[in-house]
């Protein structure tokens, strides 16, 4: 379980920062390579809020992680922060 | 039964897992995924925590909660479902005279198979706690299409039930 603090990102913090924005964007198509191909192809099936096109459709939000928890079976293993 | 609601009867007897959601004082959600029960000739669920959990601390302060319970597709996103659940969550021990212990028992065993020595009754009744969510609202999703049902439309199987989508409000009705 992840607790932290969520921000969105409006269009200037984007062009702000556009290299992260285009990090998480690799990111999210390395991750997710079976989307990816349904959005390329077949994207103009999906309702307009389904689609993947940045502000019109989706928000970029970040979440600023204060605390991690690991759990196991049924018992917390070890509540942690993440490194800096 | 409307479709969507036997689709919501559905994910909520046989999915294992549910992602429940308390609040604390400071407003800070805490979710977690656990087992849980559904009881759709009662609309409530139920699930087993530890007395001394936070999500028990938690919604002994704020009853108020909600869980989700979903069926992902890994490769198309028209194919992802769920339903998602807003309660009122009451807490009781499971020693307490009002709990219909064996009744619980059977129904958790029935879902999960646990033997009894293998369930989460074998530990002492004291420090286990029955939560028992009064269903509110039942919300479900189809691939893109977004529906919140009446809690009826789960919990019988009456005619005439509707349940409304978000996307222009248009009315699927029972059969």
């Amino acid at each position: 379980m992840i607790e932290g603090r969520a921000k969105i990102y409006g269009i200037f913090d984007v062009l702000n920062d556009l290299g992260r924005t285009l990090r998480v964007r690799a990111l999210l198509l390395k991750k997710y390579p079976k989307y990816a191909a349904f959005y390329a192809t077949k994207g103009s099936l999906l309702p307009k809020p389904w689609r993947a096109t940045l502000f019109i459709s989706r928000l970029l939000v970040e979440v600023k992680i204060y605390r991690f928890s690991y759990m196991r079976e049924a018992k917390l293993v070890a509540p942690g922060r993440p490194a800096e | 039964m409307s479709q969507t609601s036997a689709f919501a009867k559905r994910v909520l007897t046989e999915e294992a897992f549910a992602y429940f959601c308390t609040t604390n004082m400071r407003n800070h959600p805490h979710v977690v995924p656990v087992f849980f029960l559904f009881d759709p000739t009662r609309c409530h669920a139920y699930f087993l925590f530890s007395a001394d959990s936070k999500k028990v601390r938690n919604l002994r302060l704020r009853p108020r909660i909600s869980f989700s319970v979903d069926i992902r597709d890994p490769v198309n996103p028209l194919g992802n479902k769920g339903v998602m659940i807003q309660g009122e969550a009451k807490a009781e021990p499971l020693n307490d005279r009002d709990v219909d212990r064996e009744y619980v028992k059977h129904l958790f065993e029935e879902k999960y198979g646990w033997s009894s020595s293998q369930s989460f009754f074998r530990q002492n009744h004291a420090e286990r706690i029955l939560v028992d969510v009064t269903v509110r609202k039942v919300s479900c999703w189809q691939g893109p299409t977004f529906l919140s049902c009446p809690k009826f439309c789960v919990a019988s199987n009456r005619q005439g039930c509707a349940c409304t989508s978000s996307r222009g409000g248009v009315k699927h009705s029972g059969k």
